[in-house]
């Protein structure tokens, strides 16, 4: 005898929804257009459209450490305008190329300034899944870039530098930053906590800020202090530290002059700081302030 | 429309070479602008990717 089972509803299993990453592309209003190149590594082969005026000129997909690189090259008319859509864009890893443990060699956007295709470049619409941001070219006509949100949580590596990149944000980078560089005519960056305070353990390999704040709004001597300490929360070892855009007060003269106090004056406060990380582990970095090594 | 998968690609750029891996090029009209070959054996070559010397490779029927 057969006996009457229970009749389990059959689960129908959905793909989750690709979602797209869209850039605004615009032609330039006059010369002889040429292409532009965009580079991003994702977890896999993802398809990559154009709409509107937007030309492909060429998709390359190659291995990168693990990754898919995508060598996307882009053509548009004066005077139009086109959007150029990732798909899945969860899958997407780097801005540039990935190169797995290693730093990023190649960057996000490259072109003639005056001629290629114009790319909106939105940084609060970075994929979450989003490790490494490499732009390292100047490029203020070709890459209008805005933004004012938090970085990805899981971003390991920022180099930002243009004539052109709009970011002003005032909180902290992600925990588990280890490669930090930022130079733009118009980065206003004034947050002041970066970097892991707990295990596990990941040094900084790079650590530069040179042109991150706008005039009027320089590093204040609380802020320099409290980088300081935030670098000191870090578990593992500190690069060689170069700050700029310190407000010179007090001056650079009367901190090298200072006797380290963690306790005493301002200038004495801030040579504490710099001493500590200076001999924080590997305790041979040197610490730069306003090109000045203290 | 151009589709070409390669094991390996030598794109040339100005002074420096690339070596890709796996490559996948997709264009409707413009021509692979690197060299594809799939087996790397017989010739010996120094690749340089981007600009350093990576390794020492093999590849067979490769032309230049």
């Amino acid at each position: 005898m057969i006996g009457r089972g229970i009749q389990i509803p059959q689960r129908k299993i959905f793909a989750a929804p690709a979602e797209d990453l869209v850039f605004l592309v615009q032609g330039q209003a006059s010369g002889t257009p040429t292409d532009g190149t965009l580079i991003i590594s994702a977890t896999d082969d993802i398809d990559v459209e154009a709409a509107g005026s937007l030309n492909i000129v060429s998709v390359t997909r190659s291995n990168d450490a693990g990754f898919r690189r995508h060598d996307v090259v882009i053509s548009i008319p004066n005077n139009e305008s086109g959007n150029l859509v990732f798909k899945d864009k969860h899958k997407i890893r780097s801005y540039g190329n990935h190169r797995g443990g290693a730093a990023p060699n190649a960057t996000f956007y490259t072109g003639v300034n005056t001629t290629a295709p114009i790319l909106n470049w939105n940084l609060n619409d970075i994929p979450s899944g989003v490790e490494k941001i490499r732009q390292s070219t100047v490029l203020s006509i070709i890459l209008p870039t805005t933004g004012n949100e938090a970085m990805p949580t899981g971003l390991t590596y920022l180099f930002l530098n243009g004539g052109n990149i709009n970011w002003t944000y005032t909180g902290a980078m992600p925990t588990g930053l280890t490669s930090l560089q930022l130079s733009g005519g118009n980065i206003n960056w004034t947050g002041t906590t970066f970097g892991r305070d707990t295990a596990p353990f990941t040094d900084f390999g790079t650590f530069v800020l040179q042109n991150y704040r706008n005039p009027g709004d320089n590093l204040t001597s609380a802020e320099l202090i409290t980088m300081c300490q935030n670098l000191m929360n870090r578990c593992g070892n500190l690069p060689n530290i170069n700050i700029r855009e310190y407000d010179l007060n007090p001056s650079i003269a009367a901190i090298q002059g200072a006797t380290p106090d963690e306790f005493g004056t301002t200038e004495e406060q801030i040579r504490y700081w710099i001493e500590q990380v200076k001999n924080k582990a590997p305790g041979t970095r040197t610490f730069t302030l306003n090109t000045t090594s203290i | 429309m151009i589709d070409l998968r390669y094991k390996y690609a030598l794109i040339v750029e100005g002074n420096y070479y690339t070596l890709l891996r796996d490559v996948h090029y997709q264009s409707k009209d413009v021509p692979f602008h690197g060299v594809g070959f799939d087996a790397m054996e017989d010739t010996e070559l120094y690749i340089v990717e981007n600009g350093l010397i990576e390794k020492e490779l093999n590849i067979k029927n490769l032309e230049l």
